[in-house]
């Protein structure tokens, strides 16, 4: 099981634009292009996905573009959309809130898949923050990924904002 | 909807009929037990007709208990196949039986009344005997896609269903309407594990078979577990050229030998799962 916490220097115009609008939003953002296919795709399950937050928490997700095309895949590596957030709303919920809301997502819909250690899932959570970002990169069972985000890495983490 | 309760109103029937069930499928009364499951289906789904506009809590759990009849109707196919040495279609039809305890999970209480984690647990152990490893996974760009519920599309803002989950006895899916393949790979970790590398084997032959371990499987009592124990054996050089012919192992090697050890896995009846 591995987290990756990455520092970026910057984010895309338009994401940074949505977030600025509205900091207290999970968005929700695309991959851009897989292979020769250019442009934004999102996972083909990021609609029940977005519907699992706005459903199950008080918190709103909205995506970033329109939906356009979807990009399907056989395989857990980009099951959801790139997730998005302000330092400032992870600073006031808590991080580990929206680790627990994809937690939820996969007991959900996957409910078996906590009970197969092989079953590897990956996602990406984006920090923007005022001067540095940060890239959390999951790839793991999906059973450990609330035990990954540990109060020392939650630390670590807010400490790099 | 989840978090559906199965009403304890159901419990003694499901106890009675499944203890029955059980008992045919551990005599291998397969043809039995299929036209038994497939009655209770009908009555399952003549209960969602009716109440479907009317009762949606109640429809839901005729629905979940129907994925339970469907389980057991699958687990009974799959051992007809793999009596008759067709173990790719009997992968297909364990794949199946996954799938039928997803819709048992929706139920709160599945677990104890439909014994899933059980048989989840053994389903998941007789899926290591196969030699399946790696998976394809095709990529597609969807364009166009609707929500079976509501024929929508699951990103219009008035389309509230989640795929997957039961709205009024029907489980909600989303329907793909145009998309492009855009290419394939091989995962060890698929969302769906019917997209295989098909095996060659000849079914005449299934112990010198890369299902072999399935074969031998195949051979102790339905509803069971089993145990798995490497086993060397002297096979006579005929033997072994059939083996190697299979395996693709290299026949060079035992050119002047009369008898030649290999490796075969013994596959032993264990503890019942219900």
């Amino acid at each position: 099981m591995t987290l990756k916490i990455i520092e970026i220097n910057n984010i895309d115009e338009i994401t940074e634009s949505k977030l600025e609008e509205n900091p207290e939003q999970i968005l929700l953002v695309p991959n851009s292009g897989w292979r020769e296919e250019k442009g934004a795709l999102y996972p083909s399950e990021s609609a029940d996905f977005k519907k699992h937050i706005n459903q199950n928490s008080e918190y709103k997700a909205e995506f970033v573009s329109e939906p356009t095309k979807l990009l399907s895949l056989n395989s857990f590596d980009a099951f959801i959309p790139l997730v998005v957030l302000s330092a400032q709303f992870v600073q006031n919920i808590g991080i580990k809130v929206i680790v627990g809301l994809i937690v939820s997502y996969l007991q959900n819909k996957y409910t078996r898949i906590f009970e197969d250690s092989n079953s590897n899932v990956k996602f990406t959570l984006k920090i923007k923050g005022k001067k540095k970002s940060l890239d959390l990169e999951y790839d793991g069972p999906a059973s450990e990924i609330n035990s990954t985000f540990t109060p020392e890495k939650v630390s670590e983490i807010m400490s790099k904002l | 909807m989840r978090n559906i309760t199965i009403d304890k109103k159901f419990f003694k029937e499901i106890i009675e009929k499944k203890k029955l069930f059980y008992k045919q499928i551990e005599k291998e009364e397969f043809d039995t037990a299929i036209s038994n499951l497939n009655k209770e289906t009908k009555k399952c789904q003549a209960a969602v007709k009716q109440n479907c506009d009317t009762d949606e809590i109640l429809c839901n759990q005729y629905v979940i208990i129907n994925c339970f009849w469907g389980l057991l109707r699958n687990y009974c196919k799959f051992w007809r196949f793999l009596g008759d040495n067709e173990f790719q279609a009997s992968w297909n039809l364990l794949q199946d039986c996954f799938g039928n305890i997803r819709g048992i999970d929706m139920a709160s209480n599945g677990k104890e009344l439909f014994d899933s984690d059980n048989f989840y647990k053994h389903l998941l152990n007789i899926e290591k005997l196969y030699p399946y490893k790696m998976f394809i996974s095709t990529e597609l760009i969807v364009k166009k896609i609707i929500c079976s519920i509501c024929e929508k599309s699951p990103y219009d803002n008035d389309c509230n269903h989640i795929k997957g989950e039961l709205y009024a006895g029907k489980f909600c899916i989303n329907i793909v309407k145009d998309a492009e393949l855009i290419g394939s790979s091989f995962v060890e970790n698929p969302s769906n594990k019917r997209c295989v590398i098909l095996i060659n084997y000849d079914k005449s032959k299934p112990r010198y078979s890369s299902f072999g371990k399935v074969w031998q499987f195949s051979k102790i009592t339905p509803l069971h577990e089993y145990i798995i124990k490497p086993k060397k054996v002297l096979l006579k050089q005929k033997e072994f050229l059939e083996y190697a012919k299979a395996l693709n192992v290299d026949k060079e090697q035992v050119k002047n030998q009369r008898f030649v050890p290999v490796t075969f896995y013994e596959v032993t009846k264990s503890t019942s799962i219900i």
